[in-house]
């Protein structure tokens, strides 16, 4: 009976194996493959000089730290404030935390190019806030707050922000709450027992889920794009005009596989600077 | 140490409620036992006493002053959770200092104040060492050091042995009691065991449906209880349901109802004619001699548990019957019997349905 079920299991995987061998590992290695392939004179070999000539670009080079610092700002950022409005979502009455639940959810299922586009118009030398700044005196002449980096961060955070705080409301709920009644109790304020028990016992569990924020925006192509203004120039936009614009197949693979080794290089660094934190409370648990 | 008087406390949970005009008061130094099965509301009184609940309605004071309202950082009630819920990123020490710390208290006090609670319990020697490096018994120490260290008005213990394995449990409710009544706190303990209850407490409140069905001295409570809940959830007991024949001072002749059997029982029950009778296990003494008014029986079932040994009778008059004996009175199963019990330990007490809330 067990090992006929466990056949049928075993069996069962196969469709899905053949899908993602089919429809995702062939396609990616193949374009990837093309970074190590270069064609001279009807004739292919095999050569490192796609990735040599990306290293030795400047303009590569910048797009790579941008994207880094930008993946890094938005997931940092994103994970502050997705904490905050999951632990609102899985503490306040039940009512306020749904509220703040379907509200950020919504913007969801919003497309990123309309959200992208809405904040040009809200960042905009006519836009609401430079309006809003110059009523209030504090600048005489508009802001520049388009066409940079930092339109762009406030773009990929809002992007992210409901993703990670999705991430991160089961997180918070696996905290019995006995700890902070214990830490209230003892005489702790919220935001102290918030500041000493909460964050110290979940970090480790949540700073993975900001992972996924800094994996999602290092491959964002539209918000840069629309944003940044041609002056935020992310390797996502390099690697498109590599393709489509320059038809550099080569070129624009050996660009992917250097984001591919940036970003596991970060998420490696984090997973184990977390399993490690992980492991003593296994151990700890035991 | 302080006092707590609660007036007419009430605790509703969107709709349901959980606790229904409740008054209690509970004296200095005093360790009092909620006790009561799951859903009888103990563990509400404790969070609403702690602070973490908000009554509907009622009032609650300590030493006189009303707390009612005032938020539970600032009540002054130390609380020993069921998992006891240290912190696991703190040492033995932070742990026990974290009340200290949050009051401002300087470092050197501090310490010092937290190495003089760990002192008590008999964990000054483990300072250094996190939670998951402690058993579960010194988890409980630790746990107790935190919540006396601030010198708390009261002491809550939420189910402090629930994590606790039989053998250490029993030492533990020795040493809780002696600290309780070393330093004289005022300590309230939600537990449901009985046993536990009877053993530490000064006064048992037994508790079932949001209200306080009976309260008094562990002694008074099993071997005279006011109802029939209050026999049956305080050890074990045999509930015979009878009909009043005659009533003669605190004497009344009563009559089995299923069978007829008329017995003479203790307790006047003067409003009602019909009743239940309590009649302990340890109070039945089996013989195989046939006795005046010995009842004959047979024994079905036999449970030899070391201190004691559980027979299973089964008689004409009084139906199926428990019967706990020692050395003596032990027969095989199958074995005819005669049972004997004096009246004075067969109480009469009002229908109030049993085992009804459980």
């Amino acid at each position: 009976m067990s090992s006929s079920s466990s056949s049928l299991y075993r069996f069962g995987i196969i469709p899905l194996a053949l899908f993602f061998i089919v429809f995702f590992a062939y396609p990616v290695l193949h374009f990837l493959w093309g970074s190590v392939v270069v064609d001279a004179g009807g004739a292919s070999f095999l050569s490192l000089r796609n990735f040599t000539d990306a290293l030795r670009s400047a303009s590569v080079l910048r797009s790579l730290s941008t994207t880094l610092l930008l993946s890094i700002l938005t997931g940092v950022v994103s994970l502050l404030l997705g904490y905050l409005l999951a632990f609102q979502v899985v503490r306040r009455p039940p009512i306020i935390g749904k509220i703040i639940f379907v509200a950020a959810i919504a913007s969801l299922f919003t497309s990123t190019i309309a959200r992208a586009l809405g904040w040009r118009v809200l960042l905009g030398f006519e836009g609401p806030i430079n309006k809003m700044l110059i009523g209030l005196g504090l600048v005489s002449e508009p802001l520049q707050l388009i066409n940079n980096f930092t339109a762009v961060a406030i773009g990929m955070i809002h992007i992210q922000v409901p993703v990670v705080m999705v991430g991160l409301i089961p997180v918070i709920e696996a905290l019995p709450r006995d700890y902070e009644r214990a830490a209230i109790g003892l005489g702790a304020s919220r935001w102290n027992t918030f500041l000493t028990i909460h964050l110290p016992m979940t970090w480790m569990n949540a700073v993975p889920v900001g992972l996924i924020a800094i994996m999602a925006t290092a491959a964002y192509f539209t918000t840069p794009v629309l944003l940044g203004g041609g002056r935020v120039n992310v390797i996502a936009i390099q690697i498109q005009q590599a393709s489509q614009v320059l038809f550099e197949f080569g070129y624009a693979a050996a660009l992917s596989v250097m984001l591919v080794v940036m970003i596991s290089a970060v998420a490696i660094f984090i997973l184990l600077l977390t399993h490690w934190r992980r492991s003593v409370r296994a151990r700890g648990s035991s | 140490m302080s006092r707590l008087e609660i007036d007419s406390l009430k605790i509703v949970y969107g709709g349901w409620t959980a606790i229904d005009d409740l008054n209690l008061t509970i004296e200095k130094g005093e360790l009092v036992s909620l006790l009561g099965p799951s859903g009888s509301g103990k563990t509400s009184l404790l969070r609403a006493i702690g602070g973490y609940l908000k009554p509907a309605g009622g009032s609650m004071r300590i030493d006189g002053k009303d707390i009612t309202s005032v938020p539970p950082q600032f009540r002054d009630i130390g609380m020993v959770f069921q998992n006891f819920v240290l912190f696991p990123h703190l040492s033995t020490v932070e742990n026990v200092e974290f009340g200290l710390r949050t009051r401002g208290v300087a470092k050197a006090e501090r310490r010092r104040r937290a190495i003089e609670a760990l002192a008590m319990v008999q964990m000054d020697t483990y300072l250094d060492r996190y939670p998951f490096e402690l058993s579960g018994g010194q988890q409980q120490r630790v746990a107790l050091a935190r919540a006396i260290v601030i010198r708390p008005t009261l002491l809550l213990l939420d189910e402090p042995m629930g994590a606790l394995d039989t053998k250490l449990r029993e030492r533990a409710q020795e040493e809780i009691r002696s600290l309780q009544q070393e330093l004289q706190l005022t300590m309230i303990l939600v537990t449901h065991d009985q046993r536990e209850a009877m053993a530490m407490s000064d006064r048992i409140i037994v508790m079932r449906g949001g209200k306080i069905v009976d309260a008094g001295d562990p002694w008074r409570l099993y071997h005279a209880p006011k109802t029939a809940f209050t026999a049956e959830f305080l050890g074990a007991t045999n509930l015979l349901p009878v009909e009043v024949l005659t009533r003669d001072g605190n004497r009344a002749r009563v009559r089995m109802t299923k069978t007829g059997h008329e017995f003479e029982a203790e307790g006047s029950l003067a409003d009602a004619s019909a009743g239940y009778v309590s009649l302990r296990p340890e109070d039945i003494t089996c013989t195989s001699r046939a006795e005046p008014g010995a009842l004959p029986a047979k024994v079905m079932k036999r449970m030899f548990y070391g201190v004691n040994t559980h027979l299973r009778l089964e008689t004409p008059g009084l139906g199926s019957l428990l019967a706990v004996q020692h050395r003596h009175g032990v027969f095989e199963e199958g074995a005819d019997v005669f049972v004997v019990f004096q009246p004075q330990d067969a109480r009469l007490l009002p229908a109030d349905l049993p085992g009804e809330g459980r």
